[in-house]
């Protein structure tokens, strides 16, 4: 029963998407170059068609009703692509490197533990990230939170708090000029 | 030297630009990036922190926002009035409504509920925050750990079909695929239907069940596995492939769509999302499965 039931609901999901996909499809094949071409800029070098396919692949698989500004939808996907992988390419890079500075270390040495160090490390970074935070003009990092964590638009957060454009552009700036500063000495600390 | 901060104040230019949901300017962005290797560089090195800081800006305890501070609502609330006039009037008003959570296959996302209170949804999860407090999660669909440390708070409630949990200071799971509900504890206690059964499911249990069920029976469970989807890691032990190919679904982002037959199978070990993803293959030998090409997806079905 519960089999028959699971079965009915895959092939309903399958053949809604791909109602939804056609539309969408052309648009991504009307772009296949300036995506390769914005791809390569952002360094995917010889990955790139293997990335616009795995671009296709996500789209297909997350979108599931009509899309207002489908370009749009298709570049910024491809955006969020190459930062997460470029992200996890540091990452990796970053990981090497504590990784031979760890083997270095003597066997038994407290260092070498890592669970509470890291959990004193977690607390560590929140307080400074919380202070750092703090140094902030709070509504620059209220513009921050709706425009990043709740998605409003910068048009939205201008009219509702009664500022221009140029304003919400420069507290933003503030905002991700602080962050990656911290990001920075997160790092060293 | 100057050269250098000059191009990074241009990266901060085109973040700020592109990070706007409305951005359309792609082909001058592209433009720019083509002008040199070093300005991709130094656009994603700040687009990769700000990514990496999010969750930890969302994690702070809204001290330096008092309009986010649940439990001393109302104290919070005159003390917000005065010192943020603006901000108050245009977030408090609206945190009485429900808000809606989404997220897409393959993401993850990092949601406060005030304090040191975390909601984690896995991908392809859509969940409602609602009531005064915003800690009542209506979960429509998909997979969620709710990370509960913040003392003193009032109790979360979630609320998936017709199933009710209550936390007792916690951390736990909930998938909600179709009708049926999976929770695991691996922290405190989980109250399930309070009204009702007021079943308690402990720390190393397990409650499956599904909309209709009359009766609720907790399990021992592999609590090793509680929130492994946020770190790109699956585990199981002796888990129904139905459930597996569901959490595959979320965190890959492919459309991995088992038969009927498969989906009883049972399945002991660990996956990892990265290699998955990169090899969707891999599953075949993984899963003892057979796999085919279907549409943008794959459909999976036992071994000839």
């Amino acid at each position: 029963m519960r089999d028959a039931i699971q079965t009915a609901q895959w092939s309903y999901r399958a053949a809604d998407s791909i109602m939804h996909h056609q539309g969408l499809q052309q648009i991504f094949e009307e772009n296949r170059e300036p995506l390769l071409r914005y791809l390569r800029a952002h360094g995917a070098g010889d990955s790139a068609e293997d990335l616009l396919q795995e671009l296709w692949l996500k789209i297909a698989a997350t979108v599931s009703g009509p899309i207002a500004a489908p370009r749009n939808y298709l570049f910024r996907a491809a955006t969020n692509l190459m930062i997460d992988r470029r992200r996890s390419e540091a990452q990796a890079q970053r990981r090497d490197v504590e990784w031979s500075g760890l083997a270095d270390r003597l066997p038994g040495s407290a260092a070498n533990d890592p669970s509470p160090e890291r959990e004193l490390d977690g607390r560590r970074r929140l307080a400074l990230v919380e202070a750092e935070l703090a140094k902030l003009p709070p509504r620059a990092l209220s513009i921050f939170r709706q425009h990043r964590i709740d998605g409003c638009t910068q048009r939205e957060i201008a009219a509702a708090m009664g500022l221009s454009a140029s304003t919400i552009e420069s507290d933003l700036r503030l905002v991700y000029r602080l962050l990656a500063e911290l990001r920075e000495k997160l790092d060293e600390a | 030297m100057t050269h250098d901060s000059d191009r990074r104040e241009a990266a901060l230019d085109w973040l700020v630009r592109t990070n706007d949901p409305e951005f359309a300017g792609w082909a001058e962005f592209t433009a720019w990036l083509e002008e040199s290797a070093a300005n991709a560089d130094a656009y994603h090195a700040l687009a990769g922190y700000e990514a990496e800081m999010l969750p930890l800006v969302e994690a702070v305890p809204a001290a330096a926002e008092p309009t986010r501070q649940p439990q001393r609502r109302r104290l919070a609330l005159v003390a917000g009035v005065v010192a943020f006039a603006a901000a108050a009037t245009a977030i408090v008003a609206p945190r009485m409504m429900p808000v809606d959570y989404s997220t897409g296959p393959g993401e993850v996302r990092i949601v406060s509920l005030g304090g040191q209170d975390q909601l984690v949804m896995n991908g392809d999860t859509k969940l409602e925050l609602a009531g005064w407090d915003r800690r009542t999660v209506q979960l429509g669909q998909g997979q969620v750990l709710l990370r509960l440390r913040e003392p003193g708070q009032d109790k979360i409630e979630l609320i998936t079909g017709d199933l009710k949990l209550v936390d007792v200071g916690t951390v736990f799971e909930v998938s909600r695929d179709g009708p049926e509900t999976r929770l695991l504890v691996s922290e405190g206690a989980v109250i399930a239907d309070p009204a009702g059964a007021g079943l308690k499911v402990a720390a190393g249990q397990r409650l499956d069940t599904q909309d209709g069920a009359t009766v609720l029976q907790a399990m021992p469970a592999d609590i090793s596995s509680v929130g492994s989807f946020e770190r790109g890691q699956l585990s199981y032990l002796d888990e129904p492939l139905g459930h597996v190919i569901a959490d595959l679904r979320r965190s890959t982002g492919i459309d991995f769509s088992p038969s009927a037959a498969i989906s009883t199978r049972r399945f002991t070990g660990t996956l990892s999302v990265a290699e998955v993803k990169r090899d969707p293959r891999s599953l075949e030998p993984l899963l003892g499965i057979s796999m085919e090409r279907s549409g943008q997806g794959w459909r999976l079905g036992g071994k000839v």
